[in-house]
């Protein structure tokens, strides 16, 4: 049977990134399963990820197949900041930044008058000191006057999607009123980042290493 | 000295390798769980967990022959050591422990 050619510039990405001896048996695996069950979307699904633990293990100098896993909610954390503090310098957006700061101070006000339970949880010194830990029966809102307000770092919850969310919208909209030129790129980028998210969140829907995390460890006796 | 743990997929890994016996590899490993679970699973999965597997000394791995529609490249043979044999044997008394006096699972609820 004459074997079916894959696709040639993934085929020279791999031997690009994973050239070495040590990486022989997982690209002769990936050629292989492509002879086996073809489907040049999964092809290029199991060259993006090889690729990834390659280029991020070069970068670590260890070897293809170690355990660490690629911080990708790092790396796009400080892709966002990055981006961020560069359109704060590049553009006069500054006061825009204070759009989320003054919403941010209306929620917490408003949540603070309607007695709602802080998602940071708050523990007041009064007296003596609680925590949320050391007292989880008892509502932290139904403590006495504060002296102290304390931020309980362990119960932090941090809508971090949200807010990148909502950064992202304001660096936009903060782009395309100061540089006109940009508006034409708006669209197809909010098409691409719509198209990166979804890949993304399929990519961590199929992929074990993240389904392990939620199943149980078993450690023998 | 203290039996490791083993991970979910961890553990599939190992079956899958007990299940092939002699002349498993990755190809052969990602078909035998796929088969068995009917999930998709990638190359890139399987080499991570049989690295993490090979570092806690419950398999070895030997290179094997090359052929030509693996591109003339050798495959990567592995196979569990009795240290694995028995934190699988062990897992699966837990698992077998654990699993006694659960009622029977209906509509997601216990």
């Amino acid at each position: 049977m004459k074997p079916r050619n894959a696709p040639a510039f993934a085929t020279w990405l791999l031997n690009l990134f994973c050239s070495g001896p040590e990486h022989d048996s997982v690209v002769g695996d990936l050629t292989e399963k492509y002879q086996q069950h073809g489907g040049r979307f999964r092809y290029w699904r199991e060259t993006f990820d090889i690729l990834l633990h390659a280029i991020y293990c070069k970068v670590a100098r260890r070897p293809l197949t170690s355990t660490h896993r690629i911080p990708v909610g790092s790396i796009f954390a400080v892709l966002v900041i990055f981006i961020g503090l560069a359109m704060v310098l590049l553009t006069g957006i500054a006061p825009i930044l204070l759009i989320p700061a003054a919403i941010g101070a209306s929620v917490a006000l408003l949540r603070f008058l309607r007695h709602d339970e802080p998602s940071v949880a708050l523990t007041w010194d009064a007296g003596r000191k609680h925590t949320a830990q050391g007292n989880p029966a008892r509502p932290i809102a139904s403590f006495s006057a504060p002296d102290v307000a304390r931020i309980n770092i362990s119960t932090i919850s941090i809508g971090g999607g949200m807010g990148a969310g909502i950064l992202i919208l304001m660096l936009l909209t903060a782009v395309l009123h100061d540089v006109p030129p940009l508006r034409i790129l708006a669209v197809p980028g909010m098409v691409a980042g719509l198209v990166v998210a979804a890949l993304l969140r399929f990519w961590r829907k199929r992929h074990p290493r993240d389904i392990e995390k939620e199943w149980i460890s078993i450690r023998p006796k | 000295m203290a039996l490791p743990t083993l991970s979910n997929f961890e553990l599939m890994v190992m079956l899958a390798i007990i299940r092939i016996g002699d002349g498993a590899y990755g190809v052969s490993i990602t078909s035998e769980i796929e088969n068995t679970t009917g999930s998709e699973v990638l190359l890139g999965s399987v080499y991570d967990a049989v690295a993490r597997l090979e570092e806690k000394g419950l398999i070895v791995s030997s290179l094997g022959e090359a052929t030509p529609e693996r591109g003339g490249r050798a495959k990567r043979h592995f196979r569990t050591t009795s240290r694995g044999l028995r934190v699988v044997r062990e897992t699966q008394q837990s698992l077998v422990k654990l699993w006694r006096g659960i009622p029977q699972l209906k509509g997601g609820e216990a």
